[in-house]
């Protein structure tokens, strides 16, 4: 997959903003907070029920037939605070229900809607690329356990066939952080949405089989861990 | 003035006992600062520690008291490395 930077230009670049305290305090938001990018095709009567982050409502800024999805917000530089990056989250994972979306991580945060026009027109191939591969697919998250006193024989073959039997209901499948020796497994899935029941059935079934491991399995996600899109402002 | 230090000794292949127990006593204090002060480690304990806690091999007491124990490891070595030379962060990382 495509690896794209869009950075803008200097001429856009801006600090930590002195005056943010006051911003926050007079409930000005000047900024614009970035969930995602969208195709607009068939998305005219797009409409969100539900709000954006610090209760704004999120709109659509349009490039030809895709659009970039944002709320105001205060602070041009956020400070990663697990509260708002779960809802940072909750909301992707609403959006991902309505449409297909490019999900952003949380905190991309940009000055004015003119260098997100430029970056949509800049990225515009690499973008219709990428919502066309994420097409009417979601991520699937399966962690598996070992348990702390067991001392597993032939683990490698068997991380091989959960992960086989798995690979053959996704689309693709790639590696997560192999942060605990607990993990036999820790691996994100993209899988067609019509795969997702036979997925899920998979999962019951490896459970039912390898009953010395603990599964944790989460999603349907929008497809983060698939999509090599980063836009930011230059810091 | 020539100083005679364990590596001087070392290098002429002697050792002295105190001078040993000196080093070992360093590279201790080298292992166990690097291991404190590995930000990926300390990342890599948070989150194993909310993976204990889902799976429900510990209480919620436990997770948050550890939680709050790492985090605040973790704030510490930010700022410990902050203050330390490029060559000095490439060793502990």
């Amino acid at each position: 997959m495509e690896t794209l930077k869009a950075q803008e230009s200097e001429n856009f670049q801006e600090q930590n903003n002195p005056d943010d305290t006051k911003i926050e305090n007079s409930g000005r938001c000047q900024y614009l907070y970035v969930y995602g990018i969208i195709p607009l095709k068939n998305s005219k009567d797009l409409k969100f029920n539900f709000i954006g982050l610090r209760e704004k409502p999120i709109t659509i800024i349009p490039y030809e037939d895709i659009g970039v999805l944002i709320s105001k917000y205060p602070f041009l530089n956020p400070i990663l605070d697990e509260k708002e990056a779960m809802e940072h989250a909750d909301i992707l994972k609403k959006i991902a229900k309505k449409t297909t979306v490019i999900p952003m991580a949380f905190g991309n945060v940009f000055n004015d809607e003119k260098i997100l026009e430029l970056i949509l027109k800049k990225s515009y191939n690499a973008l219709k690329e990428t919502l066309e591969q994420i097409k009417n697919k979601v991520e699937l998250g399966v962690k598996v356990i070992k348990n702390n006193e067991d001392v597993i024989m032939d683990e490698d073959k068997l991380k091989t066939e959960i992960l086989n039997a798995l690979n053959n209901l996704s689309v693709k499948s790639i590696p997560g952080e192999n942060f605990s020796e607990r993990l036999l497994l820790n691996h994100s899935f993209l899988v067609e949405k019509n795969n997702f029941s036979k997925f899920s059935d998979a999962i019951a079934k490896s459970e039912k089989k390898y009953k010395q491991f603990k599964f944790i399995y989460t999603g349907p996600w929008p497809p983060y861990s698939f999509v090599n899109i980063h836009i930011r402002g230059q810091k | 003035m020539i100083l005679i230090d364990d590596l001087m000794l070392r290098a002429f292949g002697l050792s002295l006992k105190p001078f040993d127990l000196i080093w070992y006593m360093e590279l201790m204090n080298d292992y166990a600062l690097k291991e404190k002060y590995n930000l990926k480690k300390i990342n890599a304990q948070i989150k194993e520690n909310s993976l204990l806690f889902e799976i429900e091999e510990i209480s919620e007491e436990e997770y948050n008291e550890k939680k709050e124990l790492l985090k605040e490891r973790l704030e510490k070595a930010k700022q410990i490395i902050e203050n330390l030379s490029e060559a000095q962060i490439r060793e502990i990382r």
